[in-house]
């Protein structure tokens, strides 16, 4: 591991008594204030927050103590840290936020929060209790299926507004900040030195955050092929969490650095990574999700454009004119080389934003958590109920409310005939169980929590239901036709890639139920139809598997980019 | 203990006293910390101070030590132009701090190096934002000053109770000020067309923005003035009106333009009243209320050394 500082012997036996995920988080917020402030020493006083904070670590309060010391908190631990970075340009201390001067005291007040925090926990405690968000939940709650067709077609608005045309991002350039009437001085260009020969060879890799998601699945496994590849990971998250995944295996010997915004930054420079630039020699970046990153991305290729840039797009969304596809498309001229998950995200960026074709590729994640070469159907004994999967994070994005629903119109039709699994946990949690209250399903849906082995879910089920607003290309259905079980889903984001048309369902709710009874009776009734619809998928799946994989891609680019 | 590299540019500036600048340039020569530059602003003096500069940069005996720069304004810009204008050199020659002063401030041997050592000593305890460092400033007789006290914070023992000779201040005169250059970059120059008067005072007030400046107590300099007196409006006569009227004008202007109306009307209304009570014949006082009313339209801009002049 790569530390950037001088720490007694004291001091360190402190920062080593912590929980592997606070120290992590210390040794984060350490590093990054020895690469901005070379030379400095700094005293960091740690805070225990509550489980509804979230961490704060390299942002304006950890300069001002707003969060901790202005709050009454008393320190529970305290390190005295010399930052052991031998700068190539100027790091002047002083930054100002608009026109207030930051002041430095050259104390850093951390909060940080109990390794068992979970996102529930902050949610819980700042709960949105606006009129118009009580009536949004109410609606919601109390007629689900009528509910959504306001909200299909505000999708259907925000599906049109991602495909207008999108305007490049106009980065901030000392130029531009200079000719604004609104800047406190004139910014002054500080050009970044260039790492001495010889120094290690390192890739930034740019996630949201140290947490679950699909996104980070695949920025982990990055991570791997980074270290596989004899480069040097340098992590950076831009999203407040409470980073539960920092402490994984895969991170070990990676320099991790979990910001928490707003940062000490001035227009036209990018502190953090002219100091990483000047002591790595930076082969490449690589972008999971990050607007951190991405609104930096002009920075790296002003300075040092043999660095290449890959990005990483899993979904179109509907907020934000598209999400980061949108965001991408924007600071297309800076990065290199766009990678797609799907067809439709191939669509959207080529066809629909004219990004030249050579940058855009597809190359999907399979493999990344199931091996589907060795995939058998999976038979089931046709006496038995047959039971229908639900696999996710129990937040609205995956609709569970369309899955319960189904669960209750077809127990309406055919008492008995079917059986439901929902796995997994989320902010939706309580209106889960609300509506299988409500529809009286507690004896025929079995709800499981995101700890029990998604294996035994596939195995238990026969059928898996992707009742999605919106996906890319989800891994559930790649794990789900691994295991020998076909999937039916929303049609939504690009989900067509790898579902037939009988088994994919209209994409608003009532007429996803309506779709997704008839699919379920069929297969319920007709057992070669359901192994006819698995090999299709999995037919599907094979054609889709012989496109480069990402891992493929990311190993053989990492390799070039080693040489 | 670590190479010092800071650079320290001493900035003289000069206006018809040869004879003083002499001593100012000897005690400069004495320093125990010498600056790694020298700038002497000639303010177009009349006196042959040119002749005597170009001389004494021919011979400069500590030419392997200092790098010394001659700026020779083609008029008279009063202080706050000199003050201006040697800081911008001292920026672009790349100076980490400009210490200031007039030609007829002679600072002790040990001054710079006391001046340098409290600011390092403050900036340990308080951080990194300190603006400036100014001396104590004694009239050459050994007392102080008495137009030269910095005027302190309310916390001004803050230092001294952590055992630093050092007081806070959020105001001083250019008489021996350390400033740093990223208050130069920041902040910007003093205001050179305020040319004499409250150009020291405005400055040192918008550079404390963020966190006040200090004065080193053990850091001491001679100011060599006619006589050791303070100055109010009472005290205008036909002599020195002129450099009331610059008062008047800029301090008027810095009230109605950054304070507000009210703080405007209230400095407006302590001339009168100083006037009134000092008997300051009515002319005279007419004349100031002009300025009074002048620096309505006198706001000048900010000048930023790391923006070139326009020619």
């Amino acid at each position: 591991m790569c530390d950037f500082f001088r720490i007694s012997a004291g001091d360190q036996a402190k920062l080593d008594s912590l929980s592997e995920r606070l120290r992590r988080l210390v040794v984060g917020s350490i590093n990054y204030n020895a690469l901005i402030q070379p030379g400095r020493t700094l005293v960091f006083r740690l805070y225990m927050g509550e489980k509804w904070q979230y961490p704060r670590l390299t942002d304006l309060t950890t300069l001002s103590g707003l969060l901790t010391r202005d709050e009454g908190l008393e320190p529970f631990e305290e390190l005295t840290v010399t930052s052991t970075v031998s700068p190539l340009s100027a790091y002047p201390p002083q930054y100002f936020d608009g026109h207030d001067q930051i002041v430095d005291t050259g104390v850093r007040y951390l909060l940080l929060t109990p390794d068992d925090a979970t996102d529930k926990d902050v949610e819980q405690k700042h709960p949105n209790d606006s009129a118009k968000s009580k009536l949004y939940d109410i609606l919601e709650l109390s007629a689900p299926s009528q509910f959504d067709v306001f909200r299909d077609t505000k999708r259907s608005i925000r599906e049109y507004l991602s495909k207008k045309p999108i305007e490049p991002w106009i980065p901030s350039t000392v130029e531009k900040e200079n000719a604004s009437p609104h800047r406190h001085h004139p910014v002054v260009e500080i050009k970044p030195g260039e790492a001495p020969a010889g120094s290690p060879k390192a890739v930034i890799i740019a996630m949201h955050w140290f947490q679950a998601g699909g996104a980070e699945r695949w920025a982990l496994e990055t991570v791997r092929l980074v270290k596989e590849a004899g480069l040097y990971p340098v992590v950076i998250t831009d999203r407040d969490g409470h980073q539960p995944w920092i402490n994984r295996p895969e991170f070990d010997d990676a320099l991790l650095l979990p910001l928490t915004a707003p940062l000490q930054e001035r227009p036209g420079d990018a502190p953090l990574l002219r100091a990483l630039f000047e002591h790595f020699d930076i082969k490449g970046v690589l972008i999971h999700h990050s607007q951190w990153m991405y609104d930096r991305a002009w920075w790296v290729k002003k300075y040092f454009p043999q660095t290449e840039i890959i990005d990483s797009l899993h979904i179109v969304e509907y907020f934000f004119r598209g999400g980061y596809p949108h965001e991408s498309v924007m600071r297309d001229k800076w990065i290199d080389l766009h990678h797609v998950i799907s067809p439709q995200l191939q669509h959207w960026m080529v066809d629909v934003h004219h990004v030249n074709p050579k940058k855009v590729v597809v190359a999907p994640l399979v493999g990344l958590t199931a091996d589907h070469e060795k995939a058998t159907f999976k038979t089931r004994d046709t006496s038995k109920p047959l039971t229908v999967a639900f696999v996710g994070r129990m937040v609205r994005q995956k609709r569970p409310e369309a899955f319960i629903l189904t669960a209750h119109a077809l127990q309406q039709a055919y008492p008995g005939k079917f059986k439901f699994i929902m796995q997994g946990n989320g902010d939706m949690d309580i209106f889960a169980d609300t509506l299988i209250e409500r529809y009286g399903l507690g004896e025929v849906l079995e709800m499981r929590p995101m700890t029990t082995p998604v294996a035994k879910t596939y195995q238990d089920a026969d059928v898996l239901l992707i009742s999605s607003i919106n996906e890319g290309i989800t891994l559930t259905t790649i794990e789900a036709l691994s295991a020998g079980i076909p999937v039916i889903s929303a049609d939504v984001g690009s989900q067509s890639t790898l579902v037939p048309k009988q088994g994919l369902l209209r994409r608003m709710t009532s007429k996803m139920v309506h779709d997704a009874k008839s699919a379920l009776v069929h297969l319920a009734n007709n057992e070669d139809d359901r192994k006819q619809l698995w090999a299709l998928e999995e037919n599907r799946l094979e054609k889709f598997s012989q496109l480069e994989p990402a891992d493929h891609l990311f190993a053989r680019t990492l390799e070039g980019w080693n040489k | 203990m670590a190479e010092d590299k800071r650079k320290i540019a001493a900035v003289v500036v000069t206006y018809n006293r040869l004879d003083k600048l002499k001593t100012v340039l000897r005690c400069m020569e004495e320093q125990t910390r010498l600056p790694e530059q020298l700038i002497i602003v000639n303010n177009a003096a009349t006196d042959g101070t040119d002749q005597y500069l170009a001389e004494y940069k021919a011979n400069f005996k500590f030419a392997d030590k200092i790098q010394l720069d001659i700026v020779t304004l083609p008029t008279n810009e009063g202080g706050a132009g000199g003050f201006s204008a040697g800081m911008r050199r001292s920026y672009e020659l790349g100076a980490d701090f400009a210490w200031i002063f007039d030609d007829d401030g002679y600072p002790e041997p040990d001054a710079l190096e006391k001046l340098v050592d409290g600011y390092d000593a403050a900036s340990a305890k308080l951080g990194t934002n300190i603006p400036f460092a100014c001396s104590l400033v004694k009239f050459i007789d050994g007392n102080i000053s008495e137009m030269n006290n910095p005027m302190t914070t309310w916390d001004w023992g803050r230092l001294m109770a952590q055992g630093l000779n050092i007081a806070l201040v959020s105001r001083c005169s250019f008489v021996s000020v350390l400033i740093p250059r990223w208050v130069m970059e920041s902040y910007g120059l003093p205001y050179k067309e305020y040319f004499i008067w409250f150009d020291d005072a405005e400055y040192t007030i918008r550079i404390t923005d963020g966190c006040p400046g200090i004065q080193v107590m053990d850091s001491v300099v001679l100011h060599d003035m006619g006589s050791n007196k303070g100055v109010n409006y009472s005290m205008i006569d036909e002599k020195n009106i002129w450099k009331f009227e610059y008062g008047a004008r800029n301090e008027g202007s810095y009230h109605l333009h950054h304070e507000g109306m009210y703080q405007y009307l209230r400095f407006c209304a302590m001339v009168m009243n100083h006037m009134r009570r000092g008997g300051v014949a009515k002319p005279l006082q007419k004349r100031i209320y002009k300025k009074l009313i002048e620096a309505w339209n006198f706001n000048p801009k900010i000048d930023y050394p790391q923006v070139p002049v326009k020619d």
